[in-house]
């Protein structure tokens, strides 16, 4: 039963951890923001709304990574909670904490914005199930 | 009799997984096709909407543009302008009830944050096309220097825009339509003139010198009562030179064509996947019980009835078709709501949601129809496993 348990839990903290890592590689490669530069060398408002997923992306994966590596049941439920808030926090970033780009049809609209919501709410819900498989482990 | 189903679904969680994944693909399939299919043709309705005119007339050489149809089917940007003489001679022809005139100009992107979007301009005095769709979000009269956005324009109410370096102010902002014109601005004939001649001081128009208050971008029409477009549309092709009248229905042939072909193939997509996903269905619900011939058989001889064999198997094909298909409408809410913008550009063809009512009764279809298709694939199983000759099974004969 409690190797069961472990298991699941195993199973969980990978999904969890292709899922951010899946999330901080796509923002840079897949889902990217749009690419081109202007004449002048700026970025468009897009391009940090990418940098800004990329970065809270790395800090949920390596929360993922030590949520397998942990032996303690408290601090993995803590890690567990902590990726709830940290997610919900990524899919606000684009357009809602960050501005995209003036028209929705570009690529930061109907690509980016989309995946890393997606992807976000996708943490979240793995994590609750997370928390509320694990919650009555000692 | 329900637990029993269940622990057999949990002890077999290879089986399980590989039947709620088949489910799953059937309710996607179903689902996301038909939310594709319902899009278009919302899309296609709401653009018919947009044009709103029997005829446009337009300079001739504009028709010889590669993206003549898209600039004024869907707002892409371009701009073409004919001598507001040709325009009098039109106005003039026999059989017209209506008639507007409308003004095109495609801004630049000139600094960090701007796109080229296409401004339409239009004169709120005789205009029949744009006005009534404005109304819908904006009853006031526009004033200079205000304009009205697209839905898909990331600008609101109360912001300012620059084009040619003009500031003009957001005073509303429109109902999504699905096509182009959800990123075009749209404003009054002021200001348009303005902002033509604006980009002619500054050497952005591509057009090079051309007086706003002598030209105008097109026309659109609506035939007095007792005529046709089509003899309209004749008369000012023949008697006004160096201009083409097309008629509206004309226009849309052409998107229709395509739509209606993209709708074919996904209908086709639809039928097959489910016939195929039914068959494999089908195949593991006999496999399945197969190889639990004597499980069923050891049941029978404790006692239970053949009904009750059988609704083990009809209930284990519900519960794994039920989380199946929950999992599939999920799947397809995730992938066509967020992604609808991506579908679009993809499929190039106006695409409009269809609004939340109709995507739960679409989810809900498809859901019950996923069910009751595992529930009829078991059907067959779960008949056979009612008329086991439980000595033969059991002596190891079978």
């Amino acid at each position: 039963m409690e190797n069961k348990r472990n298991i699941k839990s195993l199973i969980m903290g990978i999904i969890l951890f292709i899922l951010t890592a899946g999330l901080a590689v796509g923002v840079q490669t897949v889902f990217y923001a749009c690419e081109h530069k202007t004449d002048a060398g700026m970025w468009m408002a897009c391009h940090w709304a990418q940098m800004a997923v990329f970065g809270a992306a790395c800090a949920m994966a390596v929360t993922a990574l030590a949520l397998m590596i942990v032996k303690n049941n408290k601090i993995k439920l803590g890690l567990a909670f902590s990726l709830i808030p940290m997610s919900v926090y990524t899919a606000l970033i684009p357009n809602t904490l960050i501005n995209l780009c003036m028209k929705t049809d570009m690529r930061c609209h109907s690509v980016m914005k989309p995946a890393v919501i997606v992807i976000s709410i996708l943490i979240a819900v793995v994590s609750a199930v997370y928390l509320i498989a694990n919650k009555n482990e000692e | 009799m329900k637990s029993l189903a269940i622990k057999n679904l949990k002890g077999k969680p290879v089986r399980t997984v590989i039947l709620v994944l088949l489910s799953a693909l059937l309710t996607f399939t179903v689902f996301g096709g038909s939310m594709i299919v319902s899009s278009l043709n919302t899309g296609l309705g709401s653009l018919e909407n947009r044009l709103g005119a029997d005829i446009m007339v337009v300079p001739y050489e504009a028709t010889t543009q590669k993206k003549f149809e898209n600039i004024v089917l869907q707002g892409a940007t371009g701009y073409f302008y004919m001598d507001n003489k040709r325009a009098e001679q039109v106005a003039a022809t026999e059989g017209i009830g209506q008639i507007s005139s409308q003004y095109f100009l495609a801004s630049t992107s000139a600094s960090c944050c701007d796109v080229a979007v296409q401004i339409i301009g239009f004169d709120p005095e005789t205009d029949f096309t744009i006005t009534p769709w404005i109304n819908k979000s904006y009853g006031e009269k526009l004033k200079k220097y205000d304009v009205v956005v697209g839905n898909e324009l990331n600008a609101f109410v109360g912001d300012k825009i620059k084009f040619f370096g003009v500031e003009c102010s957001v005073a509303a902002k429109l109902e999504r339509t699905g096509t182009g014109f959800d990123t075009a601005v749209f404003t009054n004939t002021e200001t348009i003139k303005e902002l033509i001649n604006t980009s002619v001081i500054k050497k952005m128009n591509a057009v090079g010198d051309v007086d706003p208050e002598q030209a105008v971008s097109c026309l659109m029409i609506n035939v007095a009562e007792g005529y046709t477009p089509e003899q309209v549309v004749n008369d000012i092709n023949l008697h006004v030179k160096k201009v083409k009248a097309i008629r509206s229905e004309e226009l849309i042939s052409g998107v229709s064509q395509s739509l209606d072909g993209v709708c074919s193939v996904i209908g086709i997509l639809i039928i097959a996947v489910w016939l195929l996903g039914l068959v494999i269905l089908i195949l593991a619900f006999t496999m399945s019980v197969n190889e639990r011939k004597k499980e069923f058989a050891v049941l029978r001889v404790i006692g239970a009835s053949r009904g009750r064999l059988a609704g083990i198997v009809l209930k284990e094909a519900f519960f794994s078709c039920l989380l199946g298909s929950a999992v599939g409408t999920v799947l397809g809410l995730l992938i066509i709501i967020p992604f609808n913008g991506l579908i679009e550009q993809l499929l190039n063809l106006p695409f409009l949601l269809p609004d939340v009512k109709t995507i739960a009764g679409y989810a809900l279809g498809a859901l019950v129809l996923s069910v009751i298709s595992g529930a009829a694939a078991a059907a067959i199983s779960a008949f056979r496993v009612s008329r086991i000759d439980t000595g033969v099974i059991l002596r190891g004969d079978n």
